[in-house]
């Protein structure tokens, strides 16, 4: 009897091991003293007397935006990049799960949980775009606005938010032993997963479709009726390189988590993700020349901006493909990973020229961002940063539970 | 060009061109692309 209640875990056994990693309060604080931490606290540091000053003075305290410029920094970068940054669950999710490539298993967990915090702090950074966050429930339960874009956007993301959670719940009942749940939970992953891959399709090509509403605004070299389709078909390339891109990292900064079949099979997965990715760059240089010739902008090539237009498909999207064309050739992985990284240089390009340098390229009153949004946004991507860490410390993201190896 | 016909007619005949160039262009591109897969399974 003395024997049993010695080894029944207490609660707070548990949770020092599922929270503090199984060591005392004050060997986990000391482990937190890292160069990565001190930065990341040093940004925290300014970022949030920002924010309280952003949600108490209001956006003309920190920022730039006005009625000509309603959409800035946030909007841009937070909002456009992250959504098609995060793309990379949905893709995958669909590889795996849908069209069955299950080679590719070990790099769901990651992709989703990528994509639903990529999701997730997406609509923080909204937040702080719209103001009143008690009203973010708004759009689904008080006022419907079924003929905006937007209200599509919203409800969609929320939607996604909520499969990619129910995707990556099964990591969550891993780690918690919740053994019956899991069951129930690894059941409705097809479900979720095909859910996830229609909402994707919308949403991605709702933010190309939100500039739609303003063709006298955007430039016409990046105007086009076919923005939609370019929006989703560059999201799809944007996800596929942010798995290759984040898989790097994690591969290096949590080695110890992965075994070694991973580590070995994970070059040859990354050669077959840039593979894909070249197809999608291919396809998406291939449209938007047929978005210019759509409108007869040929001339417009000529211009500043439309040089602007030629370093960003040429040096940003043909090259990539053709770097990844290259690596897939060689079956070479740091090719292929250098690839991703200029891939997702040139996705938050083309998002910032449409947001903000394309823009209202021929008004007087031209927007260019405070330091204070450029503060919001690196303390919305450190918060995504520290949170992905937690979660991969603790939940097995980027390693098979042992309870549950045979079934993968 | 001097009407909105002769403007469709100009815009949409070089689209419908670079569309089946692209169509024709896709198929060796992703041919290329598999070349070292299909080389190794001929061996």
């Amino acid at each position: 009897m003395t024997e049993q209640m010695a080894q029944k875990p207490t609660f707070r056994s548990w949770l020092q091991e599922k929270l503090f990693l199984g060591k005392t309060t004050s060997e986990y604080l000391k482990g937190l003293v890292t160069p990565f931490n001190i930065i990341a606290g040093l940004i925290l540091a300014v970022g949030i007397p920002v924010t309280v000053i952003r949600f108490t003075q209001g956006l003309a305290s920190v920022t730039n935006l006005s009625d000509t410029n309603p959409w800035g920094l946030w909007i841009g970068v937070d909002v456009l990049c992250g959504v098609a940054l995060a793309a990379g669950g949905f893709a995958i999710g669909t590889a795996v799960y849908l069209f069955g490539l299950k080679d590719y298993h070990s790099v769901v967990r990651p992709a989703v949980l990528t994509g639903f915090l990529g999701y997730f702090f997406v609509v923080v950074g909204l937040c702080f775009d719209l103001g009143r966050p008690w009203r973010l429930p708004y759009p689904m339960f008080v006022s419907y606005g079924v003929t905006s874009v937007m209200f599509l956007v919203g409800w969609h993301v929320a939607l996604y938010l909520s499969c990619q959670f129910v995707e990556f719940c099964p990591a969550i009942s891993e780690w918690l032993g919740w053994r019956n749940l899991r069951k129930w939970l690894v059941r409705l992953t097809v479900g979720a997963t095909v859910f996830g891959a229609i909402l994707s399709t919308l949403h991605q090509s709702a933010l190309g479709a939100l500039f739609l509403l303003a063709p006298g605004k955007l430039h016409p070299l990046w105007y086009s009726p076919f923005i939609p389709v370019f929006f989703f078909i560059s999201a799809i390339v944007a996800g596929l390189s942010m798995v290759i891109f984040e898989g790097m990292l994690s591969h290096r900064i949590f080695s110890n988590q992965i075994d070694h079949h991973h580590h070995a099979t994970f070059d040859r997965l990354t050669v077959g993700l840039g593979k894909a990715a070249a197809v999608g760059l291919f396809s998406y240089f291939c449209l938007k020349w047929i978005g210019v010739a759509h409108g007869n902008h040929w001339d417009l090539l000529n211009t500043p901006l439309g040089h602007w237009f030629l370093v960003e498909v040429f040096i940003f999207v043909l090259l990539p493909c053709f770097l990844y064309v290259w690596g897939v050739q060689r079956e070479s992985a740091g090719i292929v990973r250098f690839t991703a990284i200029l891939t997702v240089i040139g996705i938050i390009l083309n998002r910032v020229n449409v947001s903000m340098v394309a823009f209202n390229w021929d008004v007087v009153d031209r927007y260019s961002p405070r330091w204070t949004e450029f503060v919001v946004t690196i303390t919305i991507i450190t918060v995504g940063l520290l949170t992905f860490r937690w979660i991969v410390n603790r939940m097995p993201v980027l390693y098979t539970h042992p309870d549950y190896k045979e079934e993968y | 060009m001097f009407t909105l016909h002769d403007f469709m007619h100009l815009t949409k005949g070089i689209e419908y061109l670079l569309a089946v160039c692209f169509l024709a262009v896709f198929i060796a591109f992703w041919r290329f692309l598999d070349k070292k897969k299909r080389s190794k399974d001929s061996i």
